[in-house]
């Protein structure tokens, strides 16, 4: 008796997706569960220009969005809070297509180099709020 | 000569043989000489070796990036424990004259040493690895960017994961130093061969990211001096408290 058709469909891969999801999902698990805002490593350029970079915020970001804070991960790095939430979105995502079953869809090189384009163009803007703004030190 | 004749072209070049790693065709061969062939392969003859190798076993790659990955850790692991016990005769030397509290504090952490190293070494392993899938992914978005990532995730993740042998020279004293020189020259003419494409747009996307920190760190100077000059008095007028 055979099952449906269904019972000979191969097996989804494990691929670089699933690869980059289980880092998505450590870094929910790090940022929910271990202390890292206890480890206080100050940024070079901060300590010697007093400015914060691109970058500065996105931890407190990862960790205040991890606890439900919405307002005061945006606060401390708006594209830190948009990379964690898209992140972990990618980790669900992934868990729904593991047990659909289905293949990985891919991304047209143009809409990829958009992607790419418009997290830069965030990353920037983000920056400049948090100058402007200041971080939520 | 008739209509519709074109001079003729010279004949394409003929496609480069794409060959296996020594370290991905190591059966039957001694590992640690497919491991240190493929090591000076990818980093003395970056151009040679990325031009030909092949790009469907970008797993060989990883593999060889855990088993330096694992080789880094374990003789840290082992400078870190004889280090420790140096510490440990110290402090039994000290024991009489160190407060009670102290001494405590250091005993407990002789007796966790053991484990703390055990724990640092799976760590730094699992975040190497988060390191190496970070920087292959944001190298080849870059590369899109610039148009030149023509030839898929699977060549970018190659380069980035054989270059991780520079991870054996940081064991040497100036070695750090050293990796962090050579690994941009590896990546970036490693990066043009396996895509096909300039050592100028595999440039930029290895670079862009360190040319933006400078970048950061001119326009941060550049504030700092336009509040300096905000600071000093003008027309030897004095400021004001």
């Amino acid at each position: 008796v055979s099952d449906g058709p269904n019972r000979w469909l191969p097996r989804p891969r494990f691929g670089y997706v699933d690869v980059y999801a289980a880092i998505a999902l450590l870094s929910f698990l790090v940022a929910r569960w271990v202390p890292v805002l206890l480890f206080h490593v100050q940024c070079p350029l901060r300590a010697t220009l007093g400015i914060p970079c691109a970058t500065c915020g996105m931890t407190h970001a990862f960790v205040y969005l991890a606890h439900g804070e919405v307002a005061r991960a945006l606060a401390w790095s708006p594209a830190g809070a948009l990379l964690a939430g898209a992140a972990w979105l990618l980790v669900v995502a992934d868990a729904a297509r593991l047990a659909a079953g289905r293949p990985v869809p891919a991304v047209p090189e143009r809409w990829a180099r958009v992607g790419v384009a418009t997290g830069l163009a965030v990353v920037a803007l983000s920056w400049g709020w948090v100058l402007w703004h200041g971080d939520g030190a | 000569v008739g209509a519709g004749w074109s001079p003729v072209s010279p004949p394409a070049p003929p496609a480069p043989v794409e060959l296996p790693a020594p370290f991905a065709d190591r059966q039957g061969r001694n590992p640690f000489v497919a491991y240190f062939s493929t090591w000076k392969l990818a980093l003395i003859e970056p151009q040679k070796f990325f031009a030909h190798v092949r790009l469907n076993q970008s797993g060989a790659a990883l593999l060889f990036a855990l088993c330096t990955f694992v080789s880094v850790s374990i003789l840290q692991a082992l400078f870190a424990a004889a280090y420790l016990s140096q510490m440990q005769a110290v402090f039994r030397q000290m024991g009489t004259t160190l407060p009670p509290e102290v001494a405590q504090l250091f005993q407990s952490v002789g007796a966790v040493g053991p484990a703390l190293l055990l724990v640092g070494a799976v760590a730094g392993v699992v975040a190497d690895f988060v390191v190496l899938f970070t920087m292959a992914a944001v190298l080849h978005l870059l590369l899109l960017l610039f148009r030149a990532g023509s030839r898929g995730f699977d060549a970018t993740l190659t380069v980035v994961g054989y270059s991780t042998g520079l991870a054996l020279i940081g064991l040497v004293p100036c070695g750090g130093f050293v990796a962090l020189v050579w690994l941009p020259i590896v990546l970036i003419i490693g990066l043009a061969a396996a895509h096909r494409t300039t050592r100028g747009k595999a440039a930029a996307a290895v670079l862009a990211p360190g040319v933006l920190l400078v970048c950061c760190c001119c326009m941060g100077g550049s504030m700092m001096a336009g509040a300096l000059k905000g600071l000093i008095p003008q027309h030897g007028g004095g400021t004001t408290l």
